[in-house]
């Protein structure tokens, strides 16, 4: 299990197998080398590196996504080996994980997504990356924008010029 | 006779040694010929390109692997018409990846030519690392006047820019159009530097990770605020280092891994820098240190917890658009092209978005212009990853139309993902006679192949001249298959993972050998499956199905000693040949029966004895009857080597 909280780090991280990691927020997590070692490249590489004993920080990565995303890696490692979906090991219970993961809120979603790109763990990258493309179906521009909060900046005649330009691709 | 069994033994040792050396003697030669086409690149890309090129000397399967090198390094002493003969010769269709060009311009002693060059790299779109170095010497004044090519500063892609230019571009404009979103790493060395604000290479640089300056001359303002910055370095050789320098930064912690001296600031010929230098730098080393949050934003000025706050409502207000291109091209990936499209309503940031992403998605019903439109607006510079056309021909009355569809995906030698799917509707029309392209099986990178032609392609010959070396995953359905030979497909696809075919007619014989196969599924929609010839030691799933196979059974030869899961549909195998015992490993082996095929035998055993197929191990027996048969077993036959646990017998009227 991941433990959050004050950075007693130092002595903990001498534990066999287990690696620390510190999060943009500075909140210290220790993990299991092996479960995100094999999912997260970046983890991997500081690893080979020999941060073993010191935390291995994450400047862009926030603490509740980075928990997420350990969590991700913990499930995939044990469940599936690690391998992607078109592996056999990829069953209804590594289903049913990733289908509630995707469930979280907007703000995490996209901090999820930025975390998996900088973590280089490609499967959550393309789990999260497959959520918003389902947000994003079946909506007009105008409830696109809602949906993501894009602030329109074209002026009225640019938005006209736009139109026009994708007048076929509009229905 | 003491001696003599040790001479023996060494006689046999002997033997035995030979053997083993000639294994080693094959398998030496063939350690590196035999990796795949990006593997060899990724190789290629350590070596600067002269050694890259001679490689073409090794063999036949080195003969061209460089010219469709991603990547080309000019950095060790090379005459001029060196690198001319390079970019002429190698394959333009392949965009570049990197270009480093380090070279005295005592070598070259034409600016044009050199320009030439850099043009070259800046027209692919795709670049993502440039590295120029052109270190002037007193006797070549003509490059005093040289400037870097416009385009290169519009590089979408870019994440990797160094420029050290000692003399040659006196004087760096940052020009005010400069966009680069991807750039994640910045070295301007050696170079007087002006900008038109500040703020100017932040703005262009929304992603930048890295930034190091080693100028003679700094601008007098320049504002350091990208949010993703890590590390910051200036130096300066003769002037102040900039009159303000301000920074702001997201989540500004760098790595502990780095040494302190990784961010420097220093001017070697001026008295220490400002005030304002100095509180940047004690934030800094505070952050080194780890100090409790609260108290890195005590020491912190009001200010800047101000501007930290309006960037977090600023990015709540917009959560999507803030990500880097790379990312919001996932995204679109995601979603059909139509989709994509419309996302250009959404702001500036979106309008062009779509025309530079790798994938193209045609699935839904969509009128043949706007298949056109897509093709013709989208940026021709930028690869293709992925595309999908999935259509019905009544949408498309004009095959040629569709050809030229399929061509343009089939230009890009980059395509990994290839699914085309053509659904033909009840009138005999004018695709009867449509044909793939030939480029379609010549794609180096391609690694998923799935092809939907349902009478579409009435006949379809697996081309002889096919090879896929990337190719993972291949799925044919609803086709008539024919090949040239048995082993046809098995040898164009040396990296197949998964096969998946479903046939209306099956070749009369199929060899699956590809060496790293974890998967075949072969369904037969009419007939039968013909002799089956399955071999190889990573197979872990055989399907086969026959629903409707009347006679003419077929014949199956089965080596795979990595076997979970055997699965056979039909009428039982007429012979069934396996090369090795089925390893113990062997989860479920189950034969499924036409209905009615149980009653020709009256003891199951019989059924497993006659067939052959104790050797198969089936442990599972699942037929269809349309009345209770009565079937005897006899649990203990003295030759049974079949582990049959479970019977299932489904019963309907």
């Amino acid at each position: 299990m991941a433990t959050t909280g004050a950075s007693d780090g130092a002595s903990a991280a001498k534990k066999e197998g287990l690696v620390t990691l510190m999060s943009g927020d500075g909140e210290i997590f220790e993990v299991e080398a092996a479960a995100v070692a094999a999912l997260s490249v970046t983890i991997r590489h500081a690893i080979e590196e020999g941060f073993g004993d010191r935390p291995i920080p994450l400047p862009i990565v926030g603490a509740r996504a980075l928990a997420l995303a350990v969590e991700y890696c913990r499930k995939h490692h044990s469940l599936g080996g690690g391998a992607g979906e078109d592996s056999a090991a990829y069953d209804d219970e590594l289903r049913a994980f990733d289908h509630n993961l995707a469930k979280v809120d907007r703000d995490t979603l996209f901090d999820l997504i930025e975390a998996a790109n900088y973590l280089e763990i490609e499967g959550l990258l393309n789990l999260m990356c497959r959520t918003v493309a389902e947000m994003m179906k079946g909506k007009s521009v105008e409830e696109l924008r809602r949906t993501f909060d894009v602030s329109n900046d074209y002026t009225p005649e640019e938005e006209e010029e736009v139109r026009r330009e994708v007048s076929w691709a509009l229905d | 006779m003491e001696e003599e069994p040790a001479t023996k033994r060494r006689k046999l040792n002997n033997i035995q040694e030979e053997e083993d050396e000639d294994e080693k003697a094959a398998r030496k030669a063939d350690c590196i010929s035999g990796l795949p086409d990006h593997l060899l690149h990724e190789i290629l890309a350590c070596l600067p390109t002269s050694i890259a090129v001679s490689t073409s000397l090794l063999s036949r399967r080195w003969r061209t692997l460089w010219r469709t090198s991603p990547d080309l390094s000019f950095t060790t002493h090379f005459p001029p018409s060196f690198v001319d003969s390079v970019l002429r010769l190698r394959d333009p269709a392949v965009p570049l990846r990197s270009f480093s060009l380090a070279t005295p311009d005592y070598v070259v002693s034409d600016p044009a030519r050199a320009r030439s060059w850099i043009e070259y790299a800046a027209k692919y779109s795709a670049l993502q690392h440039l590295r120029l170095k052109l270190v002037l010497t007193d006797s070549t004044p003509a490059f005093r006047s040289f400037r870097l090519p416009p385009a290169v500063f519009r590089l979408q892609h870019l994440r990797v820019l160094e420029l050290q230019l000692p003399g040659v571009v006196p004087h760096l404009d940052w020009p005010a159009t400069a966009f680069f979103p991807s750039l994640q790493r910045l070295g301007l060395v050696d170079l007087d530097l002006s900008l038109a604000a500040g703020d100017a290479i932040s703005k262009s640089c929304p992603a930048l990770k890295c930034w190091r300056m080693s100028l003679f001359g700094g601008p007098p303002q320049l504002d350091v605020n990208c949010p993703l910055l890590e590390v910051f370095e200036l130096r300066t050789h003769v002037g102040l280092a900039g009159g303000r320098i301000r920074r702001r930064a997201r989540s500004p912690s760098p790595p502990p891994s780095s040494p302190p001296d990784s961010l420097i600031s220093s001017t070697e010929t001026t008295p220490p820098p400002n005030a304002l230098l100095n509180l940047f730098f004690q934030d800094y080393y505070y952050r080194m240190e780890g100090e409790p949050a609260a108290k890195r934003r005590r020491l912190n000025n009001i200010e800047k917890e101000e501007e930290e706050e309006d960037e977090k409502a600023a990015k709540k207000a917009d959560c999507i658009s803030g990500l880097p291109d790379h990312l919001l091209h996932e995204i679109l990936a995601c979603l059909p092209t139509s989709i994509a499209v419309r996302t250009s309503l959404l702001s500036r940031r979106w309008r062009t978005l779509w025309t530079t992403s790798p994938d193209l998605s045609f699935t839904t019903r969509l009128p043949p212009p706007f298949v056109d439109s897509v093709l013709r607006l989208r940026d021709p510079a930028v690869p293709l990853r992925s595309f999908s056309l999935s259509t019905s021909e009544d949408v498309v009355s004009n095959p040629a139309r569709v050809c030229s569809w399929i061509d343009y995906a089939a230009s890009n030698s980059a395509l990994q993902h290839l699914k085309l799917k053509l659904v033909p509707t009840g009138r005999i029309s004018a695709f009867c006679f449509f044909r793939l392209p030939e480029a379609v099986f010549r794609l180096q990178h391609l690694s998923v192949l799935e092809l939907c032609l349902s009478r579409v392609i009435p006949h379809f010959i697996w081309p002889p001249t096919a090879f896929l070396p990337s190719l993972q995953r291949l799925d044919l359905a609803d086709l008539n298959l024919s090949l040239v030979s048995r082993d046809a497909i098995s040898n164009s696809c040396p990296a197949l993972k998964y096969w998946r075919m479903s046939l209306y007619r099956a070749p009369p014989e199929l060899d699956v050998s590809c060496p790293l196969l974890e998967v075949f599924e072969l369904t037969m929609s009419l007939g039968t499956a013909g002799c089956v010839s399955i071999c190889g030691s990573s197979v872990r799933e055989v399907r086969v199905r026959q629903e409707l196979a009347r006679s003419a059974p077929a014949y199956l030869k089965l080596s795979a000693p990595a076997l979970w899961t055997l699965e056979w549909v039909g009428p039982l195998p007429c012979a069934a040949a396996i090369a090795d015992p089925l390893p113990p490993n062997l989860l479920t082996s189950s034969v499924v029966m036409r209905p009615g095929a149980l009653n020709a035998y009256t003891d199951v055993n019989d059924v497993l004895l006659k067939a052959d197929l104790s050797v198969l191990r089936v442990n599972q027996l699942v037929s269809s009857e349309p009345r209770i048969t009565e079937v005897g077993i006899s649990p203990t036959h003295p030759n049974r080597r079949s582990k049959l646990n479970s019977i299932v017998i489904l019963l309907f009227n």
